[in-house]
Parts: C-alpha cells; sequence; structure tokens
C-alpha cells in the first residue's frame, strides 16, 4: 500500500495552489483570519480522496486525514460544487440531496462566501512580469477570447437544435410546441366539460346504473 | 539488534563501544547539517516531502496541543506543526546534535516560524521532560542513530500524555525482492558517490545506508514499541517497505 502516496501528492499540490492563488488576493489574509483556527473536512464523491482544510494564520493547510474530527464536514460531488459558490445555495442542496453536512453549517457559508469574495486582479499580477502594455493587451484578448468562445458555444447550440427540428424532425420548434400544449389545453378543457356533463347526469339516475354496473360484474 | 551481550553496538556495519556511538554519529550529522535538506531531496527523489506528509496525516494533531519533533533536525515537520497547533498550542523540536538544531532553528526563523516553536538539545534516551507532557511525539529518520532504542521509546512513553500517540518514520525493509534489489544497488553505488560529489563527504552517508540495514524490520519494531508498552501499535508500509510510518498510543 502506500507505494506512489498519491493523496499526500494531491494535498501537497492542491496546498501549493491554494495558497498561491489566494497570495494573489490583497484581502484575501484579511478575509481568512476569522476562521483561523477551523477545521473543514470535504469528501468529493469522484475524488477518492478525503480533503481536510486547515485555515492557520497566513495559510491553509490541506490534510488527507481520516478519522478526526473537525467542525464541518461535507459530502459532495464534483458538479455540485460549482454551486456551492452561492452560500445561498448550501441549504437547497441538502434540500435536494446532492450535499451531506454534518457539523458547523456556518462555517461551510463563510467558506463558500470567502470563495466567492475572492478577486484576482490577474492583469496587474501579469503586469509584474510582462509589463503593463503588454498584461493589458493578453487580458483584453483573453476576455474577448472567452467571449468569443461562449459565442461559438451557443452558435453551436442553436445550429444543432435548429438541425433537430427542421431537418432531422427530432424536436418540435417551440412555435410547434406552443401551439401543441394549446391543443392539448383545449382538450383537457373539453375533456373536463365532458366529465363534468356526465357526473351530473349520473347524479340525477345514479342508482339504476351503478346496481346494474354492480350486478353484472 | 544491538548486542546486548556487552558494551557494544553497531555503527553501521562496524561494531563500537555504545559510549562512542552517539559522538561518531555526531560528527556524521556535523558534517551533513549545512547540506542536509539538499540531500534529502536529492536522495529520495523528493519523496521524503510525501512520507512527512503522510506522518502528518496521521498525527490527529489539533490546536493547542504540545508536540515534540524528536531528531527533528532541520524542522520540516516541526513548520508544519507549528502552524497546525497554533498559538495556543507549542511544538518543542529536539535534536542531540547541536548543528543540525542550529541549521534548523535558523532555517524555520527565517521562514517565520516563530512564537510557539522551542528548541531543545536532548538525548532520545533521557528525555528532560515531566511526565504526561505531550500529546504527540514524533521521531522522523532519528530512531535508526540513537544508541539504545529501547530506552529512547521508553522515555518516550514517559513524556507522552495518556491519550497521546507516537509516529516513528523511519527507513525499513522493502517488501518485494526486486525493489530490494535496486534499493541495495541504489543505497551502496550511487548514494555514496551522490553524497561525495554534492555534500563533499562520501562516508556520511556510506554509513546511512548501513545503518538502514541495521535498523530492525517492520515487525521487530513493532515488537519493540509494544515492550514499551505502546498499545494499539500498527505501522504503515511507504513506497513499498523502503520507509515506514509506526504508530502507538498511551492510554
Amino acid at each position: 500500500m502506500s507505494f506512489f502516496l498519491i493523496p499526500q501528492l494531491i494535498t501537497s499540490t492542491l496546498e501549493v495552489a491554494v495558497n498561491k492563488l489566494s497570495s494573489l488576493d490583497p484581502t484575501f489574509n484579511h478575509r481568512l483570519s476569522p476562521l483561523v483556527g477551523r477545521r473543514l473536512k470535504v469528501e468529493i464523491a469522484e475524488l477518492k480522496v478525503p480533503l481536510t482544510f486547515v485555515v492557520a494564520e497566513q495559510k491553509i493547510h490541506i490534510l488527507s486525514a481520516k478519522g478526526e474530527a473537525n467542525h464541518c464536514a461535507i459530502k459532495t460531488s464534483l458538479s455540485a460544487l460549482k454551486t456551492l459558490q452561492d452560500p445561498n445555495q448550501i441549504t437547497q442542496l441538502i434540500k435536494q440531496g446532492q450535499l451531506e453536512l454534518t457539523g458547523d453549517l456556518q462555517l461551510a457559508q463563510q467558506v463558500s462566501e470567502l470563495v466567492k469574495q475572492t478577486d484576482i486582479d490577474w492583469e496587474e499580477h501579469l503586469s509584474d512580469y510582462i509589463g503593463d502594455g503588454l498584461a493589458h493587451k493578453v487580458t483584453t484578448r483573453f476576455k474577448h477570447f472567452g467571449g468569443l468562445l461562449a459565442q461559438k458555444n451557443q452558435d453551436f447550440s442553436d445550429i444543432v437544435s435548429e438541425f433537430a427540428q427542421d431537418e432531422a424532425k427530432l424536436s418540435p420548434h417551440p412555435q410547434e410546441m406552443r401551439q401543441f400544449s394549446e391543443r392539448v389545453n383545449q382538450t383537457r378543457a373539453k375533456v373536463d366539460k365532458l366529465a363534468a356533463k356526465i357526473a351530473n347526469m349520473s347524479a340525477k339516475a345514479p342508482s339504476k346504473i351503478v346496481n346494474r354496473g354492480d350486478k353484472s360484474s | 539488534m544491538s548486542d546486548s551481550s556487552d558494551n557494544k553496538t553497531h555503527f553501521g556495519y562496524k561494531t563500537v563501544d555504545k559510549t562512542d556511538k552517539a559522538s561518531m554519529v555526531a560528527d556524521v550529522f556535523h558534517s551533513v547539517a549545512a547540506k542536509y535538506d539538499v540531500m534529502n531531496d536529492l536522495m529520495s527523489f523528493g519523496i521524503h516531502r510525501l512520507w512527512k506528509r503522510f506522518t502528518i496525516d496521521c498525527s490527529g494533531v489539533r490546536r493547542g496541543q504540545q508536540v515534540l519533533d524528536l531528531a527533528g533536525g532541520t524542522g520540516d515537520l516541526t513548520a508544519k506543526f507549528s502552524a497546525l497547533v497554533g498559538s495556543e498550542g507549542k511544538v518543542v523540536l529536539a535534536d542531540i546534535n547541536d548543528s543540525m538544531l542550529k541549521v534548523g532553528r535558523e532555517k524555520l526563523r527565517d521562514r517565520g516560524v516563530v512564537g510557539n516553536v522551542e528548541y531543545v538539545q536532548a538525548n532520545a534516551e533521557h528525555l528532560p521532560f515531566p511526565e504526561n507532557t505531550f500529546d504527540l511525539i514524533t521521531i522522523a529518520f532519528g530512531l535508526r542513530n540513537v544508541t539504545d532504542k529501547d530506552q529512547a521509546l521508553r522515555s518516550m512513553y514517559r513524556v507522552l500524555k495518556p491519550g497521546g500517540r507516537l509516529l516513528v518514520l523511519e527507513f525499513s525493509k522493502p517488501q518485494q525482492d526486486w525493489l530490494n534489489k535496486a534499493y541495495d544497488f541504489y543505497s551502496f553505488n550511487v548514494l555514496p558517490k551522490m553524497g561525495q560529489v554534492v555534500a563533499g563527504d562520501g562516508e556520511s552517508y556510506q554509513y546511512l545506508a548501513e545503518s538502514i540495514r541495521m535498523h530492525p524490520d517492520q515487525d521487530t519494531l513493532k515488537g519493540m514499541m509494544e515492550q514499551a508498552q505502546f498499545e494499539q501499535v500498527e505501522y504503515f508500509n511507504l513506497t513499498g517497505g523502503i520507509v515506514a510510518l509506526h504508530r502507538g498510543y498511551k492510554f
């Protein structure tokens, strides 16, 4: 066992990454200080290694300890992790069964808030290495590229849905869908009316019909 | 595996007087102290960091606790423990060798690890602390060099608090044959040359390789810990048993 010490490799890499990233936000340590001494255990379904985040002065330590007591422990999946960034969503996620939480809910919310508020000025940090002008250019390009990517993504899904609607007839056009559901509604209204009529009629002449039905069965 | 019959013990493959071993080990570490960290990274390909991380993961150390980092050398474990026990806790870095202690103290102060760390020059066989002092004792790559290991384990048991645990991280016996052979070749042919080139001291690293072979294997050490009254003793083989972490509790 433990030939390659994978959990330790993961936690040490993650620890360096987390602390490097947080050091890029000048207000991070200030916002971290109320959490000093707190332990949060995170188990992600896809990752077999349980991660324990221990907040110390100026630094976050990540351990892969088992069976130790923590202030708060959460079990979740990678997909739910993104939603976790919004502190208000935590209770929602618990209700939906996507998140298991034991211990201090407030700690989870505080951490979520911490992550959400972390704002890294990439342009500023990049300028230390390549100068202001170039840094501005790169980040603008990057943003532009991000926008472009989102646009292309949108275009692609448009094309796919158009193809599915018009060419392959796999799915209906929204207009068709609306018409269809309108027709369904009308039919339902007719059926309801009819049902009411029948109910009304059988109320007027109830016993005979019902009795006869009972006998025959 | 010391010669319990008389006053002889082993120093690597050599047999020496028990009274001489401490000073001979001391010479080794005086000689390598300055290059200790570089050599550790080089010799283990950086894996010693992961072995130490594994030790920390098994320590269960919490805020406010008292930790003794025995034979703490240049303070890798101390730095981490210092952060984890926080300002309410305390870490004592103890080493028998004052050169190592000085290098460790300098390094930790440079890294800003101050406030809850104390430095004590101490012999593991006679720890200068009251009974029931520490929540956790670690000895990483140190027990091998202690002359009377049983005495040292008893001494650790004495200063450990009830409920506390001892972690012994030490070279051990590789579990597979092929690994054993590769490891032997590496430690007797490559290692001393590496030591010669980088630290300018091949002999010390020859001693290192020999002392690892003379150190008790996994089950023997487990038995020794149980002899010293530790309970629930278990060990974890790391990297195929090249290193093993032994853990025992005092209740």
